[in-house]
This record gives structure tokens, C-alpha cells and sequence, in this order.
């Protein structure tokens, strides 16, 4: 599985960040990746509405311990990073996380599927959305795994190198020479 | 500000004076109105366990400084009109601590195993009597007065450099700096170089030179050592250490004429 | 909010206790996973800003106040992605759990403390931080004209402020009391005003 393009759309639905990966990936116009954006913000919201009350009501009735292992995502090892050794920022090696993790996103979108590729959703608790497109039609459990563990650690670079750097403005465009470089690095060591 | 090195006869009355008239070294000497209360804290206390480095060795974590850091950037940024004004007010923050530093380092580095015995005697006691008066007995038993010799002021300027380089750079940053140069074409300019700084890791490289902070800190520490000088900080890549930075010191003309009179 | 099941995924080993698991689950992140620097030059670092906004606001301890509280706003706006993404902890359902990831968790891998939590209101909705130590004063000492008015490490209430504000929690932070003024504890109480519903990001339910 090759990630084509990262996203990463703010609490207002508003796509601060955009990179393709793949030389042979297809551009967008901005205006698509804006809307694309848009969509993926909207849909997001409805998906959780349209969830039948029958499984809203019996999902909070599950007991804790059947609640965490449906939602928990296991840890698909060190992916991204390249060696025992390397600088991580905040963050110590061996990597960035190293234990199974639950998801916030219980109701909402999580994977948009077609024949020739598909789209990874991840939402933080303040409402972030890490978006990654991928070469690869899979959604089996294996691609979701991975790919939730890929956005988390997308996540603690933007935690790092785009919070950390006082030229950035909060929910403005992301334009941090550093989080381009790292997360290029991360991509191409998947 | 000259140099000055505490010697045990006088630092713990320098304490308590401190405390009673409250100096704050940004207003200078104020007067204090004879009828106010001293605060009810235990200077000698805060004085002896500040000054062991061995008995805190405390961390925090790399993330807690840099949101710090990047607030006290963006800060500034918004009370600036130019990059120059940002860069000096960095300077300045740095400056005040480069100032405490070659004092407590140096004092640290002058405590004697018999001083650290003294310490943890304190320790273990100082939890017992927190919150009562401890000044009285404290004055007897004060961690200064176990310090045999004081380590001696740093004269020539390679020693006070080679302090920055390895004491100073280990302190601060966990390592001893890169490398310490002299420049081949000035007599008066040095280079101290930083393959990864620390502090700047997260910003990368911008018309605002971040490690400016950085140079206060090393500024604060050359004048109070009484080597005046001027501390710069350049961006310069080199091999596979893309933030690599050189802080270049020149040093003011009476350092040199000083150092070639003397040595 | 609902569902969040409350506790830390640690791992497919069943926890016993939650108190526990929360503790042990902070410990190891704060060892094995955070980077860490000197506390002292965070403290000194800390302490030039402060004295340099009291020479700013020539010495106007109710504006340094604000303006602590206005840069710690700001920190806690971004340091809430950083603690996020850090530990993954999903939504806590009450405000007893959100004290205790706080005062266990958050405290824990930023500044390697842990604040006591008590003092609880009746209904639940307020309660205090006793801070036994604390990286920002450590070497401090209030010079005599501030020592009434300045709270000198305010700069914490306005980052559990701003944190909070981004997990759509309405509070309110402030210090009651502090050892550098005299007082026998420091003291941060926290009070939630509300819960920003609204503002809850859609797919959490």
C-alpha cells in the first residue's frame, strides 16, 4: 500500500494541507482538493447521524470491556520509522506509540473504498481530520489498522513540527518547511 | 556587571538580604519601607537546594519547553516591528540567564563531597521543617561554608570558551557543543557550532533567527565574566546536519589588548 | 459525549484497577516515549519571561497576571494536539475522570508531576489542583511588591483553559493560593462552566 496524498482538514471542515507523494499521482485542481475537503467534513457529520438507533442504543449498552476491543486499534509495529536510533523530536525512540489505541471517531467515516484506490480517515478529539489516499483498494482490517496508525503518527509530526513553530498560525494553511520534510521522510520509509 | 564569586564568609548574609529587601535585578535597588513584613520564606533553604545540582536533577519534558519557547517567540513577534527588534528582545531574554548560570555553575562545581553531605542532611530535614521559621539555624549550617575552594574565575578567553563549550553546552543541551573555532581571518572572533540545536528543532530555518536566545544566554555569561563581546548566531547546513548553527562571539577590543598584557 | 470507555488501552491485558492502569500507562509514556530537557532551564527560561513582562507593564502585577494567562491560553491550544497524540486517551465521561487525566496524565508527561486532586464541589462541577512542587517556581523568590498581587505561575491556568476549550470543555482556571506568596499549598481551581456540545466533532457518539 503506497500513500498518494496526506490531507488535513481543521474543526471547520477547511483543508489546511495538502501533499502528494506519488510522482505519478493525479493532481487536483485546489479547488477539488477544497471541496474534496468540504465533503469529507460533511459527510463525516451525517454518517454519524444516519448510524440506526438500534446500534446507537445497544453500542453505549455494551459493557467497557466489549466497548474497548471493538474500537481498538492495534499497533502494526514501526512503521515509517527507519532506525532504532533516529531523532523523533518530543517524541523517544523506538516510536512514537508502541501500544494498541482506541479510536475517537466511533460513528463517523472512516474509509471511502473504489476499485482502484482508497481513503483513510482519522479525527482527533479537538476535531483535526488527517486524511490519507492510498494506491490500494484494500479495507480489510489489516489496511484500516495500518493506516489509523500511520495518521496517528501523522498526527504526532503535525504535534511537533506545525504546534511546536510559533510562525504558524492556528487553523491557517499549513506552510512548515520542517512537517513537509518529516512527513515526506515518514511516507517514503512506510 | 563584574564578576564576582561568592565566598562562603559572605553569600549567606547576601542571601538574607536579598530576601528582605526583595531585589529585582530588571529595577535595581529599591527601598523598602521599614514597616513591611519579609515574606515568610526560607531563603537559605531555597538558596542551599538550588545550588546542588546532584540533588534535583530534575527533567521536564522536550515538549513543555518548546510550546514555552514558541510562545515566548510568538510574543515577541507581536510586540516587534522588525526582525532585528525580534532577534534583539530574544537576546534579551537570554541575557538574564546567561548571568545566573556562570554563577551556579561555577558554585556547583566547587562543592566538595564534604558539601554533599551537608546537602542531604538538609534534604531530609528540610521536609520536616518546612513551614517553620528555619532561617536562625539554617545561617549556621549553610552549604557555602563546607566549600573548601572556590573554583577559581575563568581568566584567558579559550578557558571561558572551552566553560561555554563543554559545561555550559552540557548543561543546557545535553551534549558539549560540536566544536569550538577560532576564526583564521579575525584575531577577535570565535565560533562555537551546533550541529542539532535543541531548542530551535521544531521551527527550521526562518528570516527570524530563533537561536538568538541561545546567544543572550552565551552574551550574559562572557560580560558578567567580564569578556564583552558580541554573540551572533548563522544558519549554515553542512552534510547531513541541516540545522547546524555556528554562534559567532567577537569579543571587544580590550579583551585581546587585556589578554596579550597578561599572558 | 458519551461511550469513551473512560480508561487507557493499554495493551490487550486487562486491567484491574483504572486508578492504576492510568498511573502505570502515564509512568511509561513519560519514561519511554518523551524526549526531556534540563527543568532548570525551563525554570530560568520561565523566569525571564515573567521578569521581563513585569519591566514591560512597569510592574502592573494584574496586567503581567493577564498576560501570563493570555500566552498559556495559547499554549494550551496547541499543546492539547501534542497530548493527544501522545497518549490517545479517549473522552472522559465525567469531570472526575478528566481531574484525574489531568492531574495523573497531563501534569505527568509535560512537567514529571502529579498534582493532587480534591476539594470537590458538591455537584461535581468545581475542583482544586494542589500543586506539591512545581518546575516554573523552582528558585523563586517574589521580590516584596509583587508578592501580593503577581501569581507567578499563572501561565498553567491559562493552558488547562485553553487545552480544555479544544476538547470542548467551557472552564474556568485560576490560583487561589501559592507557596511564593506565603501560603501553605498552591492552589488551581478549575470550574466547568459547560460542555460545548455543539462543538463536539460529529462521529464521536
Amino acid at each position: 500500500m503506497a500513500i498518494q496524498t496526506v490531507l488535513i482538514i481543521n474543526k471547520s471542515g477547511g483543508l489546511v494541507y495538502q501533499r502528494d507523494f506519488l510522482a505519478s499521482s493525479t493532481k487536483l485542481s485546489s479547488n477539488d482538493y477544497l471541496i474534496l475537503a468540504g465533503t469529507l467534513q460533511g459527510v463525516t457529520a451525517i454518517a454519524s447521524q444516519v448510524t440506526p438507533k438500534a446500534l446507537q442504543i445497544s453500542g453505549s449498552n455494551l459493557s467497557k470491556a466489549a466497548n474497548e476491543t471493538e474500537y481498538s486499534i492495534p499497533y502494526a509495529g514501526p512503521l515509517g520509522v527507519k532506525d532504532q536510533k533516529e531523532d523523533m523530536g518530543s517524541f523517544l525512540p523506538p516510536d512514537y506509540f508502541t501500544d494498541s489505541f482506541a479510536s475517537w471517531s466511533k460513528s463517523g467515516l472512516k474509509h471511502v473504498t473504489t476499485d482502484q484506490f482508497s481513503l483513510f480517515l482519522y479525527q482527533s478529539m479537538t476535531g483535526m481530520k488527517f486524511v490519507a489516499i492510498s494506491t490500494q483498494s484494500s479495507t480489510s482490517n489489516m489496511a484500516v489498522s495500518f493506516a489509523e496508525n500511520f495518521l496517528r503518527k501523522a498526527y504526532c509530526l503535525y504535534a511537533d513540527f506545525v504546534m511546536k513553530n510559533p510562525f504558524y498560525e492556528p487553523e491557517m494553511p499549513i506552510r512548515c518547511e520542517l512537517f513537509d520534510k518529516k512527513l515526506t521522510e515518514f511516507v517514503q520509509h512506510l | 556587571m563584574t564578576q564576582k564569586i561568592i565566598s562562603p564568609s559572605t553569600s549567606v548574609t547576601q542571601a538574607a538580604s536579598t530576601a528582605s529587601t526583595g531585589y529585582d535585578y530588571t529595577i535595581g535597588p529599591q527601598q523598602t519601607l521599614p514597616n513591611e513584613q519579609p515574606p515568610p520564606v526560607l531563603a537559605s533553604r531555597l538558596y542551599n537546594e538550588s545550588l546542588h545540582a546532584k540533588a534535583r536533577k530534575a527533567q521536564v519534558s522536550l515538549s513543555a519547553f518548546a510550546f514555552l519557547f514558541q510562545e515566548m517567540i510568538s510574543q515577541t513577534r507581536k510586540s516587534s516591528k522588525s526582525v532585528a527588534e525580534i532577534e534583539s528582545k530574544l537576546r534579551g531574554l537570554g541575557y538574564p540567564i546567561g548571568i545566573r548560570l556562570l554563577e551556579l555553575l561555577n558554585f556547583r562545581s566547587s562543592l566538595t563531597p564534604g558539601s554533599r553531605a551537608f546537602f542531604n542532611k538538609a534534604s531530609s530535614m528540610s521536609g520536616s521543617a518546612q513551614g517553620s521559621n528555619g532561617v536562625s539555624t539554617q545561617q549556621e549550617d549553610s552549604l557555602a561554608s563546607t566549600i573548601t575552594t572556590m573554583k577559581r574565575r575563568d581568566l584567558r578567553v579559550l578557558d571561558i570558551l572551552q566553560f561555554i563549550h563543554g559545561t555550559v553546552w552540557q548543561y543546557l543541551f545535553d551534549h558539549v557543543s560540536d566544536d569550538l573555532v577560532k576564526s583564521s581571518e579575525r584575531e577577535n572572533e570565535y565560533m562555537i557550532i551546533d550541529n542539532l540545536p535543541l531548542l530551535t528543532q521544531f521551527i527550521g530555518n526562518n528570516n527570524v533567527q530563533c537561536d538568538s536566545f541561545v546567544c543572550g544566554i552565551i552574551e550574559g555569561i562572557l560580560d558578567s565574566a567580564c569578556f564583552p563581546c558580541s554573540v551572533t548566531a548563522h544558519c549554515m547546513p553542512e552534510d547531513k546536519f541541516d540545522r547546524r548553527v555556528v554562534y559567532l562571539i567577537k569579543f571587544d577590543k580590550d579583551v585581546l589588548e587585556r589578554e596579550a598584557l597578561r599572558f | 459525549m458519551s461511550s469513551g470507555s473512560g480508561n487507557v488501552q493499554n495493551g490487550p491485558a486487562v486491567s484491574t484497577s483504572s486508578k492504576k492502569s492510568l498511573r502505570v500507562f502515564s509512568d511509561d509514556i513519560w519514561k519511554n516515549k518523551t524526549a526531556k530537557i534540563n527543568a532548570e532551564l525551563f525554570t530560568l527560561t520561565y523566569g525571564s519571561i515573567v521578569s521581563q513582562l513585569c519591566t514591560d507593564f512597569q510592574r502592573d502585577f494584574n496586567k503581567v497576571n493577564d498576560q501570563l494567562f493570555a500566552m498559556g491560553y495559547n499554549i494550551g491550544l496547541r499543546l492539547i494536539e501534542d497530548f493527544l497524540a501522545r497518549t490517545a486517551l479517549p473522552r472522559c465521561d465525567t469531570l472526575v475522570k478528566t481531574s484525574e487525566v489531568i492531574s495523573k496524565c497531563a501534569f505527568k508527561i509535560f512537567l514529571n508531576m502529579t498534582p493532587q486532586v480534591s476539594n470537590w464541589s458538591n455537584n461535581k462541577d468545581v475542583f482544586s489542583l494542589i500543586l506539591d512542587e512545581n518546575p516554573l517556581s523552582d528558585f523563586v523568590e517574589l521580590p516584596m511588591d509583587a508578592s501580593k498581587e503577581l501569581w507567578y505561575s499563572n501561565i498553567l491556568c491559562g493552558v488547562l483553559k485553553g487545552a480544555m476549550e479544544m476538547v470542548q470543555l467551557d472552564c474556568d482556571v485560576w490560583f487561589v493560593s501559592d507557596v511564593l506568596r506565603g501560603d501553605q499549598h498552591s492552589e488551581i481551581r478549575v470550574k466547568l462552566n459547560r460542555i460545548l456540545k455543539d462543538e463536539i466533532p460529529a462521529g464521536e457518539d
